[in-house]
């Protein structure tokens, strides 16, 4: 079993510190940023191995160098950057950097929008909302690994990656940022699937009031029926019942 | 807590016999203070067992179904991350139980490397088919929870409830105010976010006699500290038009529950708006109430 990544771990605090500091965002190096976020950088003592610097470059060249292929730094469309977040959801599962506990945490995907790639935070969200730094669901890089952890169709499914570059922002956001349906990739993955048939059936121009009641429903349903212990012909089926009456 | 009215009958309490979860690392019995376990890391494997056993007659009785017909499922589910809402849950244990099959071991393997800040073990037991119904309000659909119970275990130290940090005001405000004791670190914006992480207190290392005092523990320093620190947090928060937050939304570790657990027992059984009032109409009075809180406390951390 090879050893366990320890990633850095940055607190609010230093979030807060470094979003006050735009041009060491802009400009400034991995180690210039946390040398400023201070004692706000902190690792799990033990379990692991630390990330060193060499591990952390890597990751910030491989999140940049994705980011130039949807125009990165300069360029870049709303299209393109909707892109960017299919392919970075993807590749962020995939990466071996981090991964278990450590990809749940917020402070870890703070250190990631913060220390490791905060100019692509900047050239995808061009207001430079603090959101988008602190760690939760509306951070950059977190929201994207946790729309492709709960999308994931799994290693080997054909199309793979089909329910995050097909689902609607909109769609996402009911689906996956609400923890009650979005921390159970079973669930999540086969509400979407429900999504993407009645999308294919009425339109994608209609689905967002559709997505809205049909998730309301689904999680009110979810607190007194066990939907994830379902086998999936039932789950599907009483999933895309509740799609076709939102649909009505 | 939300309360949920279920639309069906479910047994009552004393039909399900659950054991204690009972969870070893290395075939040693670990040991929860306060739902806490130490020395926790990646690298810790544990084992967890609980026995379990369903009365599955009584169920039958309290659910208006047929205990020869009916078959209930025990499922375990695991969740983990986040301190309140976990991100990241999903069954690890199923059992079919039914009249012949009423008692059975539950027993997962729970790998370090997947927990994150606290692991959650919610056993249920769902209805898997109904089999004749007798009443009107008895469950009928596959799925239906008829009973839960939860064990919580915080597997990471928990930080200082105030934590502090002293530095050079020089440094940290060089256009000024480094005449300044401390400065509270922290934003009105983000009560959601954990107290632990998000607020930190700044003692001013330039000014070494009023550090000492905050060393040294000295209770009328640290008391008039305090009761600064968190009149300036409640004054902030109460004028929000969102505070306090949805329990849904805030965990009990949030800054939102700190300020408010500060404002309950401040202000007693009084409502957020009543507490605006009385800081805008009353200030002093609002800031008595505040000063009667602490004796001390930080010294004690």
């Amino acid at each position: 079993m090879s050893e366990f990544r320890l990633m850095p771990r940055l607190d609010n605090h230093g979030v807060r510190r470094l979003i006050s500091l735009p041009d060491l965002l802009r400009t400034g190096s991995i180690s210039e940023r946390m040398e400023a976020a201070g004692t706000s950088v902190s690792y799990a003592s033990s379990g692991g191995s630390r990330a060193d610097a060499a591990d952390l470059k890597v990751l910030q060249e491989q999140i940049v160098a994705l980011a130039k292929r949807f125009g990165f730094p300069n360029e870049g469309r709303a299209a393109g950057r909707a892109s960017f977040d299919a392919e970075c959801a993807q590749w962020l599962v995939e990466a071996p950097i981090i991964s278990g506990g450590e990809a749940l945490r917020d402070d870890v995907w703070a250190f990631v929008a913060c220390c490791i790639a905060p100019e692509v935070v900047l050239w995808r969200f061009e207001d430079g909302h603090a959101d988008r730094f602190h760690g939760g669901l509306r951070n950059t890089f977190q929201r994207l690994w946790l729309r492709a952890r709960s999308l994931d169709r799994g290693a080997g499914a054909p199309q793979r990656w089909q329910l995050v570059e097909a689902l609607s922002e909109d769609a996402v956001v009911q689906i996956v940022e609400r923890p009650s349906i979005g921390a159970d990739p079973t669930l999540a993955c086969a509400i979407a699937e429900a999504w993407l048939a009645t999308a294919a059936r009425i339109g994608a121009s209609r689905m967002e009031d559709v997505t809205r009641r049909a998730v309301r429903r689904i999680r009110i349903d979810n607190e007194i029926t066990c939907l994830a212990s379902l086998g999936e012909p039932e789950l599907v089926r009483r999933l895309e019942a509740f799609f076709d009456k939102a649909a009505l | 807590m939300t309360a949920i009215a279920y639309p069906f009958l479910r047994p009552g309490p004393d039909r399900i016999s659950a054991g204690p979860w009972l969870v070893t690392r290395d075939g040693e019995p670990c040991v929860f203070a306060d739902g806490h376990l130490d020395h926790f890391d990646y690298s810790t494997n544990l084992e967890a067992v609980r026995h379990f056993e369903v009365d599955v007659e009584g169920v039958a009785a309290d659910t208006g179904l047929r205990a020869d017909e009916i078959k209930l499922l025990c499922v375990v589910t695991f969740g983990t991350g986040g301190r309140r809402l976990q991100r990241a849950r999903r069954i690890v244990t199923r059992e079919v139980i039914q009249a012949g099959r009423e008692a059975i071991v539950l027993a997962l393997a729970i790998e370090g490397r997947e927990v994150s800040e606290l692991f959650v073990l919610t056993t249920e037991i769902i209805l898997l088919s109904s089999g004749t119904v007798r009443r009107r309000v008895s469950p009928v659909t596959t799925g239906a929870r008829l009973w839960r119970d939860e064990f919580r275990a915080a597997v990471e130290p928990l930080g200082a409830r105030f934590p502090m940090e002293a530095m050079s005001f020089a440094t940290v405000f060089p256009t000024g105010h480094g005449d300044a004791l401390w400065y509270l670190d922290w934003s009105p914006q983000t009560l959601h976010h954990d107290f632990a992480t998000s607020v930190r207190l700044l003692i001013n290392l330039d000014r070494p006699a009023f550090v000492e005092a905050v060393q040294q523990a000295d209770e009328v320093t640290l008391r008039m500290l305090m009761c600064s620190v968190t009149t300036q947090m409640v004054r902030s928060a109460i004028d929000l038009d969102h505070f306090p937050l949805d329990q849904t939304e805030a965990s009990p570790s949030s800054v939102s529950a700190v300020i408010e657990a500060w404002v309950e027992q401040a202000f007693p059984g009084q409502s957020a708006e009543a507490v605006r009032t009385l800081a805008q109409h009353d200030p002093s009075r609002f800031e008595l109430a505040i000063g009667s809180l602490f004796a001390g406390e930080l010294g004690n951390e």
